[in-house]
């Protein structure tokens, strides 16, 4: 709570509201990191979810088992192991080695998600004072001069909370839509998002199957 | 007559943003394709605009327009065939028979809800501001 008297706040509560502020910022940055799931697929691997639609390899798969870590493109799953792909070789896990397994199917781009929650802050500020400008050019009042000043403070107050908790939310829902986890999902869900959702056909050669190489740009 | 004129600019701005997307992929087997009726591969068609089609021996058929022939039993359209490495062996008009279909692939565009959520921040940061300049001096 803050207590003004005479105009002016008092210095405690002020350095209290500071504190609050502080800590709310704080949390949301710490639930922001740990409700964010993260994965280490090399830049410009994942398609966006547009470029899903015509991306002709697996998503990205990051395996954690008994054994170590595997990462690369999801090839197949077929009779109870789990194709994955790198840049050297086609590993072939044992379902039964797997302690838990992360699939990204495409790139969520939930950074652009907190962009436009930035532009949105920023552009309610600037929005709020531009009218005053604009109509204190013919008869300057102090009237408006003091609105003009007023105004943005008011957006602030009354926009930014709800720009920055709906925008976190809203990344964080973004960053997590397309990622899949074992065991919390069976491994059958990660089938659609392989290579080969058929399974490696007989006649292909496995030696053969590289991951994708990222390309700088994709079409 | 201004101020309106700086509320459309305004409300025209928020209404402008990007939106985001979630990736719905459904996996059908030829089978699935043969008993659609002619509405439901239409409605198919203009959800997924690309089909893949998964060839039993590994090549796949990324067709970015496409029918089923009258008889069910081809896949019609103008694709791109990659290899198993996902290398090009061809682009153009094909005609793939489903006998030798795997499986058929589609995916699904949808607004994701953080679009909407934000969009829906936006309208509240336009009405606050639209109060804010019904109280301007001078309006």
């Amino acid at each position: 709570m803050v207590i003004v008297e005479g105009g002016k706040m008092n210095k405690i509560e002020v350095s209290m509201k500071k504190d609050e502020i502080f800590h709310l910022a704080t949390f949301l940055i710490l639930f922001l990191v740990i409700s964010c799931k993260t994965f280490h697929a090399p830049p410009q691997y994942l398609p966006t979810a547009k470029q899903a639609q015509s991306d002709v390899y697996g998503g990205w798969i990051e395996v954690k088992t008994n054994k170590g870590n595997i990462n690369g493109e999801l090839i197949a799953i077929q009779e109870k192991r789990v194709f994955v792909a790198d840049l050297r070789t086609l590993h072939e896990i044992d379902l039964e080695d797997i302690i838990s397994a992360r699939l990204v199917t495409y790139n969520p781009e939930s950074s652009k998600v907190f962009l436009q929650t930035a532009e949105g802050i920023v552009f309610t500020l600037l929005l709020a004072g531009i009218p005053a400008m604009i109509l204190s050019t013919g008869e300057e009042s102090f009237e408006v001069f003091l609105w003009l000043l007023v105004s943005p403070v008011v957006a602030a107050i009354w926009t930014t909370p709800i720009w920055v908790t709906v925008g976190t939310g809203a990344a964080i829902y973004q960053s997590n839509l397309p990622i899949i986890d074992y065991p919390k999902k069976p491994i059958d869900a990660f089938i659609p998002f392989a290579r080969f959702p058929q399974g490696i056909p007989p006649d292909v050669d496995k030696n053969s199957i590289r991951m994708k190489i990222p390309k700088k740009e994709m079409k | 007559m201004r101020l309106r004129n700086i509320l459309l600019i305004i409300l025209t701005i928020f209404m402008i943003g990007c939106t985001f997307y979630q990736l719905k992929r459904e996996i059908n087997l030829p089978g699935t394709f043969q008993k659609m009726t002619q509405p439901q591969l239409d409605e198919k068609k203009t959800k997924s605009p690309f089909l893949k089609v998964h060839m039993k021996n590994g090549n796949l058929y990324l067709f970015d327009s496409w029918k089923i022939d009258e008889a069910k039993s081809a896949i019609v359209g103008n694709a791109t065939l990659f290899s198993p490495t996902r290398e090009v062996i061809s682009k153009g008009q094909a005609t793939v028979s489903l006998d030798g279909v795997a499986l058929i692939e589609t995916n699904f565009l949808k607004p994701s809800p953080a679009s909407t959520a934000l969009k829906i921040v936006s309208a509240i940061s336009a009405v606050i501001l639209t109060l804010l300049f019904i109280s301007l001096p001078g309006e």
